[in-house]
């Protein structure tokens, strides 16, 4: 399984990289943002509570379309089963104005996680994919609020999550830099 | 359109999606009491690439709830059936507050998963056995044509390739 893990790491990170060459040649602005959010996760059957910094790297159209790629890492917090890390990383289409930015797109999502499933516990290494959204509200040019939610598909050979869905739901404080 | 973006979205998630349990797992009332390792209900992992050595589906160690291995591999039908039976089964038990009437409960479902797949292996064999003796039956049927009809090295090799592939057969189906 690592194996594949790693291919799937090289295939997504050249995709990444031809993306963001052939993007940032055509895009009006460059927008990078990044933020700290707090909120639950929900895989298999017993929920988590996370702290999530995260980022991303936007590029916005003047019509206000816009692509962009995130990066967020919920560390979940331990509650009588150890600490465990999900990390998702995902790539977005969306709309953003001067006060708002609304994206979605898939995601694929590395994870070591303490979890439940209907009648076994442990801890499970795996790799989900889904989709993910995110609205981002600005109070003023830099600061403004992120809310996030996702859905995964969580599946594999462990009998603790042969199969379930992990759900997101996550807000925090964003800091935006927007350059022309 | 928007139905086959959905199949599209769910082949890739499928497509993607891989996960392994990692070292040990446990009874899901076993939860939050500091989980791992205290009171028994631990269970190693097995299977390629795990850290644990005994096969889980033995009891590893007096008090201590034996389970399947952590991490599934493929199954056939029948055991599969077993293994859904005890997942029920250890649901049930469970929600049974009491720890040692729960642990009891335990017990008595994995005595019955053991016995469910004993069953299985035993009808597989069975299974086998009975295959291969008709492979066996078709293979000299042939050979005893080939010597009445036609006595050349080929009958006899197209007879010898045919018993050969009956045996696969008997491999995949049983």
């Amino acid at each position: 399984m690592r194996g594949g893990i790693r291919g799937v790491g090289v295939f997504l990170g050249l995709l990444l990289a031809a993306g963001v060459t052939a993007i940032s040649r055509t895009a009006a602005a460059v927008e990078p943002s990044f933020g700290v959010s707090v909120g639950g996760l929900l895989i298999g059957t017993v929920p988590h509570l996370s702290v999530s910094p995260h980022g991303s790297l936007a590029w916005r159209w003047e019509s206000g379309f816009q692509v962009a790629v995130h990066e967020m890492c919920n560390v979940l917090i331990p509650r009588g089963a150890g600490p465990g890390v999900y990390n998702q990383t995902s790539g977005a289409i969306g709309y953003a104005s001067d006060k708002y930015k609304l994206s979605l797109g898939p995601s694929l999502s590395l994870y070591v996680i303490p979890a439940c499933g209907v009648a076994f516990c442990g801890r499970v290494l795996g790799l989900a994919a889904g989709a993910r959204a995110q609205v981002d509200v600005y109070f003023t040019q830099v600061f403004g609020l992120s809310t996030s939610a996702s859905v995964d598909w969580v599946g594999g050979r462990s009998l603790v999550l042969p199969g379930s869905a992990a759900l997101t739901l996550l807000s925090g404080p964003a800091l935006r830099w927007i350059r022309d | 359109m928007r139905r086959f973006l959905w199949l599209g979205l769910s082949a890739l998630s499928g497509l993607f999606s891989c996960n392994y349990t990692v070292g040990e797992c446990y009874y899901r009332s076993d939860w939050g009491e500091g989980t791992a390792g205290v009171g028994g209900g631990v269970i190693t992992t097995g299977g390629v690439g795990a850290s644990g050595d005994a096969p889980a589906s033995q009891p590893q160690a007096a008090g201590m709830i034996p389970a399947p291995d952590c991490n599934i591999a493929k199954q056939d039908p029948c055991n599969e059936k077993c293994y859904s039976d005890y997942e029920q089964a250890a649901i049930e038990c469970g929600k049974i507050e009491d720890d040692g009437q729960r642990r009891v409960c335990q017990d008595a479902a994995y005595v019955v998963y053991k016995g469910c797949r004993e069953k299985c292996a035993q009808a597989i064999a069975d299974c086998k056995e009975r295959c291969k003796k008709a492979c066996d039956k078709i293979h000299d049927i042939c050979h005893a044509k080939c010597n009445k009809n036609d006595p050349t090295r080929s009958c006899h090799a197209r007879c010898n390739n045919e018993y050969a592939a009956c045996l696969k057969d008997c491999d995949q189906n049983c």
